[in-house]
């Protein structure tokens, strides 16, 4: 992008950006005389109005008289005197004119004039605001993101009635330029942790910014952890939870998931439904979902080295059954475990990436048709389905961690069928030292689970009533205040 | 919520439970382990404090060498005992390969202070909770009348002191971490106290289960696990290995930490993570070290080798702090005068 600054000749500023912009047939521009200067408009139409600018600017200009006219001095008079909707300050150079141009905005051209002035006459096409895919809940508030940065930030502002959020719009250095916005609470969120984050992302460098997502790498550690470092929502009653918290929640122009830094292991099993039913239910299901990502981890591993390595947990009724049905499958145990797990996979890859109109029959062929048929045919067992099955299912009860639960199945059914035992307890030793080890800005991952303490029965592992909670709430920086 | 300075005094602990578990058991009676505990708290936690007033003036290369030593043989001793349990409750599932794999790959995670310090706790609570698993499990079979009354005899107290007074290379550790000076001294009172306890603890366990026909083997615990039952599982050595297993991984990851401080100076930065090459280096030349020591009888060996490859290193280090103290003042007295 061009650095230097604007010529004062209008002729050679609309012969540049003629130049630049010559193969765009979204580019418009437009030469007017304003009170005897002769002037020019620029603007994409498709993401900015020509009828907004006349309305809002042109038809008004026009109507001006300034004495002794000339490009600088009518500039001043509308940034300073006019009622006009301009930017408060004036474009001096090229990168910011076009930067402009690309947000949106509509540029005018003054002859005789090194700066231009840049009127908000944006007009993007959008999505209305909708309901989260990812994300159910029952109560609370059903907005969702847009992929508009603008309009997500304002609707993290309409949450925020004080003067203590802050949201910093940045631009990354990406080929297109892409802008991404930090929300705080400037009261809560720790200075410190804003500066390295603000630090880490303006140190990124990618070809493209897409999601949201592709900022996480950058943030971890320990690149060969496989936890998360970052919490996603397309909520926007979450996000403001989140900064209410001290955190700080970052949006990318073009994605409608805002990430959440620092993230803790425990966020993953909250919703905003565990805030509106009742404390005693809220804290069942949160135990739940422990349970349903353990099982979704550890089951098949487990399955597999009771029944290839350790029988003697197995009670004996129920171990006569699974050899019995064992005896009449041909694979190996693990080979079958892997088999029918990756067939599941496959199913709901298939069932997701498919068109909506045959995603259905993709899943219920996939899962009702293979695995009857693969039972009866007598390729796998039917424990083996079963356990294979309620660990697909239990997945999706934290669907945050689907990728490590997926990715962890797997390299323990692998550990569990190679070394047994020692494989379960290596492969736990693993997952527990990703997680202890993850420390997001230096916070501590599994905050409030370990150390258990009071903080657990508050607000982790269950929830407290919002007596208790609405007394002592926690932020992220509450012991860097103290 | 941040924590800037871990504290690593549970890892410690964690290694000093696992090898009153894993070390020969069932050496004294409880009365006789008793009487001697307070001695024995008072032996180690003053040969730990006098390492690590010495250790700061007199650490010097062939010191650090041979604590590495130390370290190395006494994480393989324990490695090697686990193996051997494996072998014994799973005949011909396990490898010694397979093992040291399974024990060694999750010390690639556990390379920064915070994370090791963590896990250690984790597991730590993990291993306490399996202990009071197994007191609950085998809660039926537990018979006061078991507790020997005739045994506080001088031989048993001789043994118990003995067990008591056994320094182990991880009490010795704290003298190693930058803040020893602020908390080294009370961390290793509180590991010799722990210890005691828990060692008299599991050997209150073992009298309660076996009475007189206690074994004086390295397994008793495990054996008793067997015998265990809740109610959904028949016997709970599996548990028990589990566990046991993570915290042999979580003290190889202790020692292969103190070894990188040790080799790395004192300049070595608490918290840094350490590097990934030379950490998967080390830990596959521990493999190898395992699979080398395989080949000779190593666990009877290590029985008295570690025991004296500590006393030399406490020794000759007092001897050089001693002597490099006593220069000092005599250097600094002239020089005053």
């Amino acid at each position: 992008m061009p650095e230097k600054k604007l010529s004062s000749s209008l002729e050679k500023n609309i012969s540049y950006l003629n130049c630049i912009f010559a193969a765009s047939s979204d580019f418009y521009t437009k030469q007017v005389t304003l009170s005897g200067v002769p002037c020019a408009i620029a603007l994409f139409t498709g993401i900015s109005s020509p009828e907004k600018l006349w309305i809002m600017a042109l038809d008004a200009l026009q109507k001006l008289d300034i004495p002794s006219p000339n490009g600088d001095a009518l500039l001043n008079y509308l940034l300073t005197e006019s009622a006009v909707p301009a930017d408060s300050s004036a474009i001096a150079d090229w990168k910011d004119l076009i930067e402009k141009l690309a947000n949106g905005m509509s540029v005018l051209m003054l002859d005789g004039c090194d700066r231009a002035l840049a009127v908000s006459t944006q007009e993007m096409p959008q999505r209305a605001v909708g309901q989260p895919n990812g994300e159910g809940d029952i109560r609370g508030s059903q907005e969702a993101f847009t992929e508009l940065l603008r309009n997500n930030v304002s609707l993290l502002r309409r949450q925020f009635r004080t003067e203590t959020f802050v949201a910093e719009i940045h631009t990354a250095d990406t080929r297109t330029g892409t802008e991404y916005a930090l929300c705080y609470d400037s009261e809560f969120a720790p200075a410190e942790l804003v500066a390295a984050l603000r630090r880490k992302l303006q140190a990124v460098r990618i070809p493209v910014l897409l999601d949201t997502a592709y900022f996480a790498s950058f943030l971890k550690q320990d690149k060969l952890n496989l936890l998360p470092a970052a919490a996603y929502t397309e909520r926007t009653a979450t996000a403001a939870a989140r900064i209410c918290e001290g955190k700080v929640v970052i949006l990318v122009s073009g994605s409608p998931t805002a990430m959440v830094v620092p993230s803790f292991f425990s966020e993953h099993f909250v919703s905003l439904d565990d805030y509106a039913s009742g404390a005693v239910f809220a804290g069942m299901i949160r135990i739940l979902k422990y349970l349903a990502f353990l099982l979704s981890v550890f089951g098949p591993a487990l399955y597999v080295m009771a029944v290839e390595f350790a029988p003697e947990t197995i009670p004996i009724k129920l171990l006569a059954r699974l050899a019995q049905a064992e005896a009449a499958t041909p694979l190996p145990l693990v080979l079958e475990v892997l088999c029918i797990t990756l067939l599941l996979e496959i199913v709901r890859e298939a069932g997701l990436r498919a068109p909506k109109s045959i995603g259905h029959t993709v899943s219920l062929v996939g899962a009702l048709i293979l695995g009857e048929t693969a039972v009866s045919a007598g390729i796998v067992s039917t424990p083996v389905l079963t356990m294979a099955a309620a660990a697909t299912v239990a997945t999706l009860a934290v669907p945050s961690l689907y990728e490590q639960s997926i990715l962890f199945r797997f390299i323990l059914i692998l550990l569990a069928g190679t070394f047994g035992l020692p494989g379960v307890a290596c492969g736990a030793v693993v997952l527990l030292s990703m997680a202890c080890g993850t420390e997001p800005f230096g916070y501590n991952y599994l905050y409030p689970l370990v150390p258990p303490g009071r903080a657990s029965w508050r607000d982790g592992v269950v929830r407290a009533i919002w007596s208790i909670l609405g007394r002592k709430g926690y932020a992220v920086g509450d012991h860097e205040r103290k | 919520m941040k924590e800037n300075n871990p504290s690593l005094f549970g890892a410690l602990l964690l290694s000093l439970f696992v090898r009153s578990l894993l070390q020969v058991q069932a050496a004294f009676w409880t009365r006789s382990g008793l009487l001697t505990l307070l001695p024995g708290i008072l032996f180690q936690a003053a040969v730990g404090c006098l390492f690590a007033r010495c250790w700061r003036v007199g650490s010097c290369l062939p010191l650090k060498v041979l604590f590495v030593w130390v370290l190395a043989i006494s994480a393989a001793q324990d490695v090697l005992n686990l193996w051997g349990l494996y072998t014994e409750a799973y005949p011909d599932a396990v490898s010694l390969f397979g093992i040291c794999l399974t024990v060694a790959v999750p010390v690639l995670y556990l390379r920064r202070a915070s994370a090791l310090a963590q896990t250690a706790n984790v597991v730590l609570g993990l291993l306490l909770a399996a202990c009071a698993l197994l007191w609950i499990s085998l809660a039926d079979r537990l018979a006061v009348t078991n507790l020997q009354t005739d045994v506080a005899d001088a031989a048993s107290m001789g043994r118990a002191l003995a067990a008591h007074c056994t320094i182990y290379p991880e009490l010795l550790l704290p003298a190693l971490w930058p803040d020893s000076d602020k908390r080294g001294h009370n961390a290793v009172l509180r590991l010799a106290v722990f210890s005691g306890l828990f060692q008299t603890g599991m050997h209150l366990l073992l009298e309660l289960f076996f009475g007189a026909a206690m074994p004086r083997a390295w397994n008793p615990v495990h054996r008793m696990a067997r015998c265990g039952s809740l109610s959904i599982f028949d016997r709970l050595e599996w548990l028990q290995l589990i566990v046991w297993t993570m915290a042999v991984a979580v003290k190889l990851a202790l020692c292969l930490y103190a070894g990188t401080r040790l080799l790395g100076g004192k300049g070595v930065n608490e918290n840094n993570m350490n590097g990934l090459p030379a950490f998967t280096g080390i830990a596959a030349g521990f493999e190898l070290f395992c699979l080398l020591l395989e080949q000779s009888d190593f666990t009877a060996a290590a029985e008295w080798l570690v025991p004296l490859g500590v006393w030399a290193l406490v020794t000759l280090t007092a001897v050089t702090g001693g002597i490099r103290c006593l220069a000092k003042r005599l250097f600094f007295g002239r020089r005053a005068h």
